[in-house]
């Protein structure tokens, strides 16, 4: 029987040594004893084998859980790790992957509980400030359950790097000066600050933020065990926060209503009211639209843009989802294949107004996307309205229909964009053309015929600017 | 007078009805190269009240005198609550010594509207401003954006916080108009879009400013008007979609003092709220549809019975081969 002593309680680095020559000496886990100095208990120390024994490799995973559970109270740990680790090396090399092997099962509990401590550390340390001759000073009284200082310290040094300030356990201590980290023997919580000034004030938000109304005394102790409850200021408040929370929500149940306080209400600033019968007046108008239900799933009304004298009109769908966000059409892929084509097609981009047959966006959410949906004819012709008031408006000399849905509009029947598309006509008075929307050209899977539709598209475009040529571009 | 403590106690009350209280999704600081704090990624939840809930923020209201008089809320215009205002360095200093302590991650502030919108958020900025700049803090801030406040305030915010948020507390129009007649649910949204734009911009481009890296978040109130949970998921599922929102809040309806006579006074449905939750999680972790969820249900409501199951996941249950 062998028996090796470590010096550390939570090295790692010391085990891995050991176990080293251990298993190159070819000691089976029965054949030896390890343990913690501290913790020896009846056994003397042995000294160590030798340590200049050659590295060897290991199933991936082992070091993790060994540095987790190398941190854990039970004395029995070291003698464990090294029972797992004799077996990965003799014939099981996936024993990790076996959850229901009970060596493997006990140690990733020891892991969890590990892991479960050094985050609830993180939490429940509670500093109090002194002063001493160089200034404030943190200092924290704190009982984990494992081993766990060396590898919360950390944690401490990243979030307060800039105070001097020490954690104390009944174990060793920390002390941190804003440069170094010494760690240090076990020290007296009677060596420990016995109060602070703004533990009253952190008590008070403690009491207010509580409601009485949801008391779930069960959930709290479930995540906050009672263990810690020594050390925690706010936690004297508990008993008598609970024991008033049933009367207090009781009093609120039942309070007759008081006569509601007067106070002066809301008043919007007084915003100029654009002109009655101006492009303005009718985008603020069309903010609140109610006519069909899109609005009530959309962002917003999103109104045409564009000069109000604009010679032509470019009357699309309907907005997509980023046109719905920005609140401004044509700002989405389409809106760009849009501005490419009519600059091709030598148009200037700043003398067109640009506006959709339909004003909200219509979709279906599907997770975290929205799926377009095509306006049906009775949305389209609900919108008409809009579209109309938009056109009797500006007054232009042009209207161009984007896709069967605008034209639907314009015309108020339905159209095959394949057969009218391309011809000049004209529609209540009104010059007008019709073409694709430029998404149908994005739609396209196949690149060949996504160039041809393209150049047809600007040809249709070439038409406009034909009729118009004030909205041709200078060379 | 009222002292700073009286100050806390009133305006830490008067927040407490706002269920977020995450401090995750920050990108990693730690203060080794200055200042104070630092953020892990995950948040730590500090401390727990007895109602069960986690204390990770210190979440307060700026001032809870409020211009709205929204029925639901403690803070109502008409409400004869106490009321206070907390000064800007009162808010930086108790958020400091907080801190330094170990008893928070860092600050969730909001507050009542007071003078207008732009006044109010330029008030929180100004706290959030002193932390960051000042102070060199680089502990988590969740910031309250406020509707119809200037873009470009609300961008400082996202500059400042590490999440934004705006509570739309009511799933449907109809309540809008019931019970928070001043709110505009048009505005809420817009402001929704806008935060999710700048969120997005700053996401694609490494070389755009900082903004809220993590995301946003809303609330909706659970039992305040008749909404039934099919409204209030089809409500959420838009509202996912839409944004691209980190979480929905549901806030069971919560007896207040001095409420309005207009709402239930009842003890609040922390059942149904537990299963919106739940119902929640289902569409956003295992894709779901809210039609999958609510299908079924005979009052479109996740709980119709006293029996704890969700009548429409059995059906989903029957669907899948669970063995």
């Amino acid at each position: 029987m062998v028996r090796v002593s470590l010096k550390e309680s939570d090295s790692f680095e010391e085990f891995r040594d050991i176990a080293r020559g251990l298993i190159a000496a070819e000691i089976a886990p029965d054949d030896v004893v390890l343990e913690a100095g501290g913790e020896a208990g009846l056994f003397g120390g042995v000294p160590p084998l030798p340590r200049d024994t050659p590295a060897f490799s290991v199933a991936s995973g082992f070091i993790e859980v060994a540095r987790d559970t190398i941190c854990h109270r039970d004395p029995e740990r070291f003698a464990m790790l090294y029972s797992l680790l004799w077996r990965l090396t003799h014939g099981e090399k996936s024993l990790l992957m076996v959850a229901s092997d009970p060596l493997v099962h006990r140690l990733h509990q020891m892991q969890k509980a590990v892991r479960r401590d050094t985050h609830k550390m993180t939490a429940f340390v509670r500093f109090r400030q002194i002063a001493d001759d160089s200034g404030e000073r943190y200092v924290a009284w704190f009982e984990p359950e494992h081993h766990i200082l060396r590898r919360v310290s950390k944690f401490f040094v990243d979030r307060f790097a800039a105070m001097r300030w020490s954690i104390l356990t009944p174990e060793g201590s920390l002390h941190w000066d804003t440069q170094r980290l010494v760690h240090g023997p076990a020290i007296d919580k009677s060596h420990a600050p016995s109060g602070d000034d703004f533990e009253d004030w952190w008590r008070s938000y403690y009491r207010s933020t509580f409601n009485p109304a949801r008391a779930n005394p069960r959930m709290q102790r479930a995540e906050m065990p009672k263990k810690y409850w020594h050390n925690l200021p706010e936690a004297k408040t508990i008993p008598d926060l609970l024991a008033n929370a049933r009367q207090r929500t009781g009093r609120m149940i039942e309070a007759e209503p008081m006569a509601p306080r007067r106070a002066h209400g809301w008043t919007p600033e007084n915003v100029a009211q654009p002109e009655a019968s101006s492009l303005d007046a009718l985008k603020a108008a069309a903010q609140s639209c109610t006519r069909c239900p899109l609005h009530k799933n959309a962002t917003q009304t999103v109104f045409g843009e564009g000069p109000s004298d604009a010679p032509v009109v470019f009357v699309g769908e309907q907005p997509g989802d980023l046109e719905d966000l920005a609140g401004q059409p044509f700002v989405g892929p389409a809106g760009q294949m849009f501005d490419r084509a009519l600059a091709e097609a030598g148009i200037d981009r700043s003398r067109v107004f640009v506006t959709n047959a339909v004003k909200h966006f219509k979709f279906e959410p599907r997770g975290k996307r929205r799926v377009h949906q095509k306006p049906n004819i009775g949305e389209i012709d609900k919108c008409r309205w809009w579209v109309e008031s938009e056109l009797s408006l500006i007054k232009p000399q042009f209207v161009v229909a984007l896709g069967a849905t605008a034209a639907r509009s314009l015309t108020g029947r339905s159209v095959t964009i394949a057969r009218e598309r391309g011809r000049l006509t004209n529609w209540s008075g009104r010059a007008g053309l019709i073409t694709v929307h430029p998404s149908f050209l994005l739609r396209l899977p196949d690149k060949a015929a996504q160039a041809n539709e393209y150049r047809r598209f600007v040809e249709d475009l070439r038409i406009v600017g034909r009729e118009l040529p004030a909205i041709r571009k200078v060379a | 007078m009222l002292n700073t403590q009286q100050k806390l106690e009133i305006l830490a009350d008067a927040a407490k009805y706002d269920a977020s209280c995450s401090s995750s999704g920050a990108e990693k600081r730690t203060s080794k190269t200055g200042g104070l704090g630092s953020t892990t990624g995950c948040g730590i939840c500090h401390s727990y009240t007895p109602d069960g809930r986690c204390i990770s923020l210190l979440k307060i209201l700026l001032t809870n005198a409020c211009m709205f008089d929204c029925s639901y809320c403690i803070n109502r215009r008409s409400s004869n609550v106490r009321r206070a205002r907390f000064t800007v360095n009162e808010v930086v200093s108790l958020t400091l010594n907080f801190y330094k302590r170990n008893y928070i991650e860092g600050l969730f502030l909001s507050s009542g509207i007071v003078g207008s919108p732009n006044y109010t958020i330029e008030q929180i900025l100004r706290v959030a401003r002193t932390l960051r700049e000042e102070h060199g803090f680089r502990g988590y801030i969740h910031l309250k954006t406020i509707p119809e406040a200037d873009p470009d305030l609300v961008a400082e915010a996202g500059r400042l916080a590490d999440r934004v948020s705006i509570n739309i507390e009511l799933p449907t129009e109809e309540g809008f108009t019931r019970f928070a007649p001043e709110k505009q649910a048009p505005s809420i949204r817009r402001t929704m879009a806008s935060l999710r734009l700048r969120i997005d911009e700053a996401k694609a481009e490494k070389k755009a400013p900082r903004f809220a890296p993590a995301g946003q978040s809303t609330q909706m109130i659970v039992g305040a008007d008749g909404a039934a949970d099919a409204v209030i998921l089809g409500t959420s599922a838009t509202l996912y979609a839409n944004y691209n929102l980190k979480r929905i809040y549901y806030s069971a309806f919560s007896p207040i003092p001095d409420a309005s006579s207009t709402l239930p006074a009842q003890a609040p449905p922390l059942a149904r709220e537990h299963r919106l939750y739940q119902a929640d999680w289902l569409f956003r972790f295992y894709g779901f549809e809210t039609e999958e969820i609510t299908s079924g249900l005979p009052t479109a409501c996740l709980i119709s019975t006293s029996i704890p199951s969700l009548p429409g996941l059995c059906g989903i249950a029957i669907a899948f081969p669970s063995t």
